[in-house]
Parts: C-alpha cells; sequence; structure tokens
C-alpha cells in the first residue's frame, strides 16, 4: 500500500463529503478553502511521487470487487508514468481552477454545491487515471459524466443549462454503451479486466484479426463520446451553459482528454488493430478540421473555445491514429495548460460582463480588462502554434509524425486546422479585446488577484511547457518519463529531427498566415463579424440528429403511450374483462361493489383454508 | 425447525392483531406494524447461518401424498431476505391519517409478507401453487380500498388478468405429478435431473411459464401494469413492484431449476426475446409517460425484464445476474417510489407537468432522487451494474445482437430517468402550491437504510455473490 498514492486519491472524497454535509454551516470562505487545499494536497501528494521509484508501476489491489467466472475485477489502483503525468495535470490545472473559483463563484448562493462536485470531479477523474483494471475505470468514467452533468446544470433554473446537462450526459451514454461492450468481450476474451493482464495478452489476439478490430473499435466508441470526436461532437459546445471555470478544468483541459487516455493506456491493445488505428486518424482529423472550420463563425466567446477543444482533441487522436502516442500526450499536456489560460481568461470577460458570452456585446476590453487582454493574447498565440510557445512543439510534433509515417493526407488536414486555430482563435481575440468599447456596463474593471494569480501560472506553463518535450539534451525530459512505460515503440521508428525540418517551418507559417490574415480581415473589412447560419449553427449537424434520429425515436415512443399501451395491451384486458363480467351477469355489479364483497368470500374461505394447514403442518 | 416455523407464523399472527386492533389510533398503530415488518428480518438476520437446515416436512394428505414440506435453501433466502428487507418500507411510506382504517391495510400487507415469506420456502408443488395464488387477494383489497380514483375498476382487472395467467398453473401442477408421482419439489428435482427431456415436457411448462409472465411481468403480459402501480397506494405500488414482481422472478428460477432443468439450462431463444423487448419496450413507454408514478412503473417494467433476460439466457453467469438483480431492482425502485411519494405528498399530483424547477424548494428531495436516479441507470460502483454486466455478459455470449439490443437500455434508461429529473426539479419554478416543504429528518431516516445497501452492495458485493454461486451448483444441476 502506498499511502501517498491513496491520500492523493482519496483526499479530494473526503473533501466532497465533507462540503456535501456541512457544507452549509461552513461559511463561504473555509469552502472554498478546503476544497481548494483539498486538490493542493492532492497536488502535492502526486509530485512527491515523481521523486520515488515507481518503476514500471506502483500498484495497490484494495479489495476484490466482484468474480463471477470469467468476469472478475479487482478494486487496483496503479500509478505508472502515464497516470502520474495524467494525475499532476488534474490536480494542478484543477488546483489552479479551485483557486479561480473562490473570485468566480463569489457572488453565486450555491457556493458550496459548487465546490463539492468541483472535489468530486478531481476525484474521479483520478480514479478514472489510476484505475488498473478497466471495470474500475469505468466507475471513474462514468463518475466524471456524472459531475459534468452536474455542473453543466449547476443553473439549473435556466432550461437551456438543464437542456445541455441531460444533452451531455445522454451522449455520453451513448459511448458508454460502446465501452460496455467492449468491456464484456474483454471478459469473454482475456477473462479479467486487468489492464496489465490484457495489454500482455494482446499480442496472443494476432495483428489485425477481427476480434481485435471489433474490440478497439467499440473502446473508441466510448472514447468518441468522452472525447466529443465526430459523430458524437454535438454535446460539448452546448456544455458551455455551466459556469466557466467548469469548461476550463472539464470540458477542456482533463474530462474530455479522457478518451485520449484510455488509447494511449490501451496502445498495445491498439497496435494490434491497424484497422481501427486508420479509423481513429481518420476521425480524429476529420473531426479537428470540422470544429476548425464551424469555430471561425461562431459568435459565443466560449463556443470558440469549446469547438477549439473540440478540434484540438481531433489532433491528439489524429496523432493516436499514427501510432505517435507520445505526441499525443506531449500535446494533451500542453494544451491543458493553453485551453485551461484562454477559458479563464474569458472567465474573467464573462465575469465582469456579469455572464455575457456574445462577442458582439464586447469589444474594446483591452482598455479595462488589460492583464486579461495580455493573457488571453499569449493563449492564442501559444495554441497557434507560435514558437516559443508550448503548443509549437507539441503541435508540430503531431505534424511531423503524421508526414513521417506517410500519412500526407492527414498531414494535410492537420495543417489546415491549425492555420485554422490560427485564424479563429485571433479573430475572437480581436472581436472581444479590439476596437471600440461596446459594452454599456460601466462599472466593468480588472479581475482580482485570485483570478489573475492562477491564470499567470497558467500563462507561465504555456510559455514554457514545450521545453518539456525539446530535446535539448538527447531525449526529450517528458518522453524519456514517458518512455519508462514504453509509450512509443513506433514513434521510435520515426525520425524526430525536430525544428529543423521543412514541415516545421510549413506549420509555423501556416500559424502566421492565419493569425495575420484575421488580423487583415478584421482592420481591412468587416468579414470577422459578418455571420453565416450555416457555420454558426455547426452545419446543421444538430438539427440533423434531431430529425433523422430523435424525433423520430419520441414519435415511436408517443405511439405507444397513445396507442398501443391503451388499446392493445390495456384494452384488450379491459374487452376481455366486460366480456368475463358480461358472462357472468356481473356487469353492472362491479359497478355497485358486489365483486368486492364476492372477492371477501374467498378470502374469508381462504383463511379457512390457511388455518387449517398451519394446524396439519403443527401437529 | 421452530425458526422456520416462528417465520412463517408470525406474520399471519400479526396480521390478525392488527385486524383486531381498535379503529381511529392512526399514528399507534403505524408503530406497532412497523415493529411487526421488522420481526421477519430480525429473524433472518439473527439465525443467519442456521436456515440452510431448516426443515419442516409433515405428511397431510396421505392419499394424494401431500406434504407440508418447507425448507430453506439459498434462493429461497436471497427472496427471503427481500420481502423482509422492503416491507417495513410499505409501511413507513403509508400516511395513517390519510386512511381510514389504517389497522386493516397494514394487516393486509403483514398478510403479503406471510404468504410471501411461505412460498418462497415452499417444497410442495401444492403448497407452493396455493401460496402463490393465494398472494393475489390481499392486494386486490389493498388496490380496491385504498387505491386512487379508479381503484376498483383496477383491482377487478388485477385480479381478473392475474387469475387468467395462473388459471392452468393447476393443470400444470397435475401433470407434474403424474409425471414424477410425487408433488415434493426436492424429489422432482431428483427425478428430472436424472430423467432428461420426456415427452411434452415443453407442454408441462407452459402454464408455469404463463403464471409466472404475467406476475412478473414479461412482454406482452402487463397489461394490468399501469393501471394496477399507479391506482395503488404508494405502499401498495412498492409491493406489487419490489416484491410481488420478485415472486413470479423465483417463481421462474425455482420451477426452471428444480423441476425443468434441462430448459432452464438450454435456456429459451423466444422468451429470451420477448424480455429483450420487453426492456426496450418499457423504457420507449415511459420516456412519453405524462404520470411520474406510470413513468417509474415502466422503468419497474423494463428493469424486471432485464432480470428475466438473464433468467432466460442459457449461461450460468446471467442466471447468477439474475438472482443479484432481483435483491438490487428490489432496492432502487424502493427508494423511487419513496422519493417519488415523498414529492406527490407535496405537489398533491403525480404529473410531471406539475413539477419544474422544485429542486429550489425540495434541494434536499432532489438530490437524494438523482442518488436513486444514478442507481437505477447502472452507474458503475452503484448496486445495479455489476448485476447488470452479469446478464449483458450472458446474453451477449449467446448472441451479440441480443446483447447489444439489452445493452441499448443503458442509454434510454439514462433518456427517460434524466427527462423525470428535468421535468420535475429543473427549470424555472412552476407550481402554485404553498407551503412545500423539503424532507424532514425523519424521512431522510427512510432513506438512509437504502442507501447505505446500494452503495455496500455496489462496492462490495462478493459476499452475496459468493452465495448466490452455490445456487446452481449444489442440488441437481
Amino acid at each position: 500500500m502506498n499511502t501517498l498514492l491513496l491520500a492523493g486519491l482519496f483526499i479530494p472524497l473526503a473533501s466532497f463529503f465533507v462540503l456535501m454535509f456541512f457544507g452549509s454551516t461552513l461559511g463561504r470562505v473555509l469552502t472554498g478553502a478546503l476544497a481548494t487545499l483539498a486538490v493542493l494536497a492532492s497536488f502535492i501528494c502526486f509530485s512527491s511521487l515523481l521523486f520515488q521509484d515507481i518503476h514500471p508501476q506502483l500498484c495497490n489491489t484494495l479489495f476484490n470487487w466482484f468474480h463471477v467466472g470469467s468476469v472478475q475485477a479487482n478494486f487496483t489502483i496503479c500509478l505508472d508514468s502515464l497516470s502520474l503525468l495524467m494525475a499532476l495535470i488534474i490536480t494542478g490545472v484543477g488546483f489552479l481552477i479551485h483557486l479561480y473559483s473562490n473570485g468566480y463563484m463569489d457572488h453565486d448562493e450555491h457556493y458550496s454545491r459548487y465546490f463539492a462536485c468541483l472535489n468530486l470531479f478531481i476525484f474521479s477523474m483520478l480514479l478514472l487515471v489510476l484505475a488498473g483494471d478497466l471495470a474500475v475505470l469505468f466507475v471513474g468514467w462514468e463518475g466524471v459524466g456524472v459531475v459534468s452533468y452536474l455542473l453543466i446544470g449547476f443553473w439549473y433554473e435556466k432550461p437551456e443549462a438543464a437542456k445541455a446537462a441531460v444533452k451531455a450526459f445522454v451522449v455520453n451514454r451513448i459511448g458508454d454503451l460502446g465501452f460496455l461492450i467492449a468491456l464484456i468481450m474483454t471478459y469473454q476474451l482475456f477473462g479479467t479486466s486487468n489492464i496489465s493482464d490484457i495489454l500482455a495478452k494482446a499480442p496472443l489476439l494476432g495483428v489485425g484479426t477481427t476480434m481485435v478490430t471489433i474490440l478497439t473499435l467499440l473502446y473508441f466508441v466510448g472514447a468518441m463520446g468522452k472525447s466529443a470526436q465526430l459523430p458524437l461532437q454535438s454535446w460539448l459546445p452546448d456544455a458551455m451553459a455551466g459556469p466557466t471555470p467548469v469548461s476550463a478544468l472539464i470540458h477542456a483541459a482533463t474530462m474530455v482528454t479522457a478518451g485520449v487516455y484510455l488509447i494511449v493506456r490501451m496502445h498495445p491493445l491498439f497496435l494490434q488493430a491497424p484497422t481501427t488505428l486508420q479509423v481513429v486518424g481518420t476521425i480524429g482529423a476529420l473531426t479537428a478540421l470540422y470544429a476548425a472550420i464551424v469555430a471561425v463563425k461562431q459568435t459565443d466567446l466560449k463556443k470558440v473555445l469549446a469547438y477549439s477543444t473540440v478540434s484540438q482533441l481531433g489532433l491528439m487522436f489524429m496523432a493516436c491514429g499514427a501510432g505517435a502516442f507520445y505526441a499525443a500526450m506531449f500535446h494533451l499536456t500542453t494544451h491543458a495548460f493553453i485551453k485551461a489560460l484562454l477559458f479563464l481568461s474569458a472567465g474573467n470577460v464573462v465575469h465582469m460582463l456579469h455572464g455575457e458570452t456574445e462577442m458582439s456585446k464586447m469589444g474594446g476590453l483591452s482598455k479595462v480588462l488589460p492583464k486579461t487582454n495580455w493573457l488571453f493574447l499569449l493563449g492564442v498565440l501559444a495554441l497557434s502554434g507560435i514558437p516559443p510557445f508550448a503548443a509549437f512543439f507539441s503541435k508540430d510534433l503531431i505534424l511531423e509524425q503524421e508526414f513521417h509515417s506517410g500519412h500526407k493526407i492527414l498531414f494535410g488536414l492537420g495543417l489546415l486546422a491549425s492555420i485554422l486555430t490560427a485564424f479563429y482563435l485571433m479573430r475572437a481575440y480581436l472581436l472581444t479585446f479590439m476596437g471600440n468599447l461596446r459594452s454599456e456596463n460601466e462599472e466593468v474593471k480588472e479581475a482580482p488577484w485570485i483570478m489573475i494569480g492562477p491564470i499567470s501560472i497558467l500563462a507561465l506553463g504555456s510559455i514554457l511547457g514545450g521545453l518539456l518535450g525539446y530535446p535539448y539534451e538527447g531525449t526529450p525530459l517528458l518522453e524519456s518519463f514517458l518512455q519508462q512505460i514504453k509509450l512509443s515503440p513506433a514513434e521510435e521508428m520515426l525520425d524526430s529531427g525536430y525544428v529543423m525540418t521543412a514541415e516545421t517551418w510549413v506549420a509555423v507559417g501556416g500559424g502566421l498566415l492565419g493569425l495575420f490574415s484575421a488580423i487583415y480581415l478584421y482592420f481591412q473589412t468587416n468579414w470577422l463579424q459578418r455571420s453565416s447560419q450555416w457555420l454558426k449553427n455547426a452545419m446543421y449537424v444538430d438539427w440533423f440528429y434531431s430529425t433523422v434520429l430523435v424525433t423520430p425515436l419520441k414519435q415511436f415512443s408517443s405511439f405507444i403511450q397513445s396507442k398501443v399501451e391503451p388499446l392493445f395491451f390495456e384494452g384488450s384486458l379491459d374487452y376481455s374483462a366486460d366480456k368475463v363480467l358480461g358472462l357472468s351477469g356481473l356487469v353492472q355489479k362491479t359497478q355497485n361493489s358486489q365483486v368486492r364483497s364476492y372477492a371477501a368470500w374467498i378470502v374469508l374461505g381462504m383463511g379457512f383454508i390457511v388455518v387449517y394447514l398451519l394446524i396439519q403442518g403443527i401437529k | 425447525m421452530t425458526n422456520l416455523l416462528l417465520l412463517l407464523l408470525l406474520p399471519f399472527v400479526f396480521s390478525l392483531v392488527l385486524a383486531l386492533l381498535p379503529k381511529g389510533s392512526g399514528r399507534f398503530v403505524k408503530i406497532i406494524a412497523f415493529i411487526f415488518s421488522l420481526v421477519p428480518l430480525a429473524l433472518l438476520a439473527s439465525f443467519h447461518d442456521t436456515w440452510h437446515s431448516a426443515l419442516i416436512n409433515e405428511p397431510w394428505i396421505h392419499a394424494l401424498s401431500v406434504n407440508f414440506h418447507l425448507s430453506v435453501d439459498t434462493l429461497s433466502l436471497i427472496f427471503l431476505y427481500i420481502v423482509a428487507i422492503l416491507t417495513p418500507f410499505t409501511i413507513l411510506i403509508t400516511r395513517s391519517e390519510d386512511y381510514e382504517n389504517s389497522s386493516y391495510f397494514y394487516a393486509l400487507i403483514m398478510l403479503t409478507q406471510g404468504l410471501l415469506i411461505a412460498f418462497f420456502t415452499s417444497r410442495d408443488l401444492v403448497l407452493f401453487t396455493f401460496f402463490y395464488e393465494a398472494m393475489l387477494f390481499p392486494l386486490y383489497f389493498i388496490i380496491a380500498t385504498w387505491g386512487g380514483e379508479n381503484r376498483k375498476d383496477a383491482a377487478v382487472k388485477f385480479l381478473l388478468y392475474m387469475f387468467a395467467g395462473s388459471i392452468l398453473l393447476i393443470a400444470g401442477v397435475l401433470a407434474v405429478y403424474f409425471l414424477y408421482g410425487t408433488f415434493d419439489i426436492d424429489l422432482i428435482a431428483t427425478e428430472a435431473g436424472s430423467k432428461g427431456i420426456v415427452p411434452y415436457l415443453g407442454w408441462i411448462a407452459a402454464p408455469f411459464i404463463l403464471a409466472f409472465a404475467v406476475k412478473t411481468p414479461l412482454f406482452p403480459f402487463h397489461g394490468w401494469l399501469r393501471e394496477s402501480y399507479t391506482q395503488a397506494p404508494w405502499g401498495g405500488t412498492i409491493l406489487l413492484s419490489a416484491i410481488l414482481s420478485k415472486a413470479g422472478i423465483y417463481g421462474f428460477l425455482r420451477v426452471g431449476k428444480d423441476i425443468f432443468p434441462h430448459y432452464f439450462e438450454q435456456g429459451n431463444f423466444i422468451l429470451l426475446s420477448l424480455a429483450v423487448i420487453g426492456v426496450l419496450y418499457g423504457a420507449f413507454a415511459a420516456w412519453s409517460e405524462k404520470d411520474f408514478k406510470a413513468l417509474l412503473a415502466y422503468s419497474s417494467f423494463s428493469h424486471v425484464n432485464f432480470i428475466l433476460a438473464g433468467v432466460f439466457a442459457a449461461s450460468s453467469v446471467a442466471h447468477y445476474g439474475a438472482v443479484l438483480q432481483s435483491l438490487n431492482h428490489a432496492l432502487t425502485i424502493t427508494s423511487l417510489f419513496l422519493v417519488a411519494a415523498f414529492l406527490a405528498y407535496q405537489l398533491k399530483s403525480t404529473l410531471l407537468a406539475k413539477g419544474g424547477g422544485i429542486a429550489k424548494l425540495m434541494p434536499k428531495l432532489c438530490w437524494f432522487t438523482f442518488f436513486f436516479v444514478l442507481s437505477s441507470v447502472a452507474l458503475p460502483g452503484l448496486n445495479n451494474f455489476i448485476g447488470e454486466v452479469l446478464i449483458l455478459f450472458g446474453v451477449f455470449s449467446l448472441s451479440p445482437i441480443l446483447g447489444v439490443m439489452l445493452g441499448l437500455s443503458i442509454i434510454f434508461s439514462v433518456v427517460y430517468m434524466l427527462r423525470y429529473m428535468k421535468d420535475l426539479y429543473f427549470g424555472p419554478l412552476k407550481t402554485t402550491v404553498q407551503d412545500i416543504r423539503d424532507l424532514s429528518l425523519h424521512e431522510i431516516l427512510i432513506l438512509i437504510p437504502l442507501i447505505v445497501l446500494i452503495i455496500t452492495l455496489g462496492l462490495y458485493p462478493m459476499p452475496i455473490l459468493t452465495e448466490i454461486q452455490k445456487i446452481f451448483t449444489q442440488g441437481s444441476v
């Protein structure tokens, strides 16, 4: 038993329980402090584990969860460098966002409910990444879905928030069905859901067999739901109905990356299924491009960032598809910092404008929010892949790996998506911070230190994060760290002669092209402000689902309710009841309780029989 | 022997005592009834280790070789616990002040409890059938006397449907008697195991299947369900959904395991398909339902068909899952009806349209309801997950297509249960009812044991899983 590991996992849960039961009596300051410190404590636990030898992994089996034939799972918590990296991101970024929330939520009356849910989220997400068994992983997997539901619907009085929460849960469940069936197939094929055992036995399935292809595809369906990939992407933009720090933590930095984590965690299995990897790569690339195009004409600041998240997740899946798992994890890490930075900066704007998220109501905010202005701009540059900021290294690595592994088309799609990324982010920045002050609210002022502070730290991460993957001394730091679990056997084959290759310059050029074309269009034309209903409505994908899928199912359900049930099932019952009673000449008598007395006689008789039976029995 | 006799007799005695109590002592009667209803649980728990040797076997009607034969095995024990744990809740949810003659109401509940205990321990087909049929009468009176506006109609239909379902049961029992020369289930089990499949066995099994299919109910024998569940008083609804449905499931398992073991092992594809259809049908019916009591009724219907899918699948893993789910379903549906009743008492309606934004007025009730909804949608870590995985595993191994269809229920259950949450608790506040109050401490205390059980069974089901795995390894199978 490793105490640090278990403490890191369970402290946020303990804090959740305290807030849940005593939150109303604690008072605001104490509530926020407790929740924030719990995550900090957890972060410290995991940081200290950096200095322990955990190679190859540190496993604690807490108890035997269930065991029926080949369906069996132990409640196992495992730490290796991959899960440690994830745990550090979750608790690190999580701590900063908790801290920020102390400022952001200061006027909300449901303060303790908010922090309780946030703590529960940290616990569920940690359980997801620390699980040594797929069934335990599934507990965390669905757990984060539940908390996401609770937080999207945090302001439940608003009908759109309540609706978005349901949608997120349902779409996630579609993915979860894939996961569940994959889990059942796993029990059939391997007789266990222990991750190490499965990965050890994975080669026995053979490369490219139907079974392994179906199995991995089903796990990928689960990943698509959680990570909002086509065609299960539509819940994420709606999820922006929740508080902005929640969007930063759950719907950008951590939960939505769970799908990427799952594939990286199970990569030896996925490497057995080349077809699946192709599907993963293609869906990732298409999603990256689709979301980037749609983001160009969003008018809601948070939705731009939401589509941007979908797009960046697409890039990570594209990397997984090419076998570049390390690159995917690297981008996941830098993206966590940058996207949290962008969301929290946007949060300052939204907070100071009292909940306004429409960019048409913004503009000129650089004058009143000078610090936020610079922080947001930094985030824009960082995610656009401008050197020397973090995403330059990670995104470039993905594109390079695509190119060198022969996925030329995917490379092209990825490049296009990243040009668009720079474009729509710059557009969002310009519309929000440049130009004339459009807000009528005169009291807009810069956010307090408790909000600016955490963002600044994230900004630092966005500037320096790339160094984790910079090969200044042989193998980059992050790569050698993840090498402990042999993350990149395929990648070792690929030359990463970095920074110098032609593709790198193409990628940087693409980023600059995106930025400057946005600036040009902003100052020379009004194209950026012009609306496009087709793109604003995300190419009417939602409309399509609702018309083709939801409405017919709902109509079928109403048909059962209004026709099948009353006319067929209950109707036939009424009919035969009438007939039976009619034959006995009892039709009228049902109305005046004669049947009751008839039944009473039966009961009376029965009572005698019971007594008789019992007497006989005792005798 | 003594313990079993006490377990069997006390509920009948209590029933009689309650019926004889003076009228008009509402609260006092409720307390007495509640204490009485806990006695079987106390007995079961305090002699937990000795039940396997409990036996009553006295000759009764010599000419027909009918014996007064009762005993307890693991299968019986699990269903006895279901009755013993959940009956007290049917009393707790009843508000004596609403009822005239509430002592009769409690007397009927105790009578049902006694009959169920007798049914779950009977080892003679005549007793088995007798107690199975006898359960209908107390329920008939509960619905007809204390039900909603259409209570009389609903009660008559309930009775007729149940009778129609089991009218041939006696013929089936007689056929088994002529085949094996005895009514004793244990003797038949030994015979049936060695004899194998004999001609017309399918025809003999049919009346049993029909009788249990109506009571559980299996799709499409649910015509009585909506009206009975909605018209019954809340205590009666819990009795019907949590406990009476288990009599049908127990019937399938007992008769399947002991009298028709070959069919049971082979499973039945048609019945399995009906159960899978029932799971989805119930979910679709619940989705558009306007009355939340009926919505939960259809949800219960969907879940019991999930259990039946486990019963009809030719897979021991699925059978284990079915037994585990019987307990889990009883816990979850009771919890859901309890919180729905608390809401209905405040809203004075069971229409979804009367809700909206209630979370603002009743935040505690909202949290409790949400927790039970999570249990109902089989969130991993809570009770229903493992049972459903076991059943899915069994069904999927037989037929991946049926397995996936059954799996679809995890999506649809979320669709209708979250609609239930959203329409009642979220959105702008709509209700015009004054003085809505949140859960009282007393009401919370009622819910706590259920929460503890739901979490315990979700995280640490091994003790009960170990027990369940003994059911189908001991005896004839």
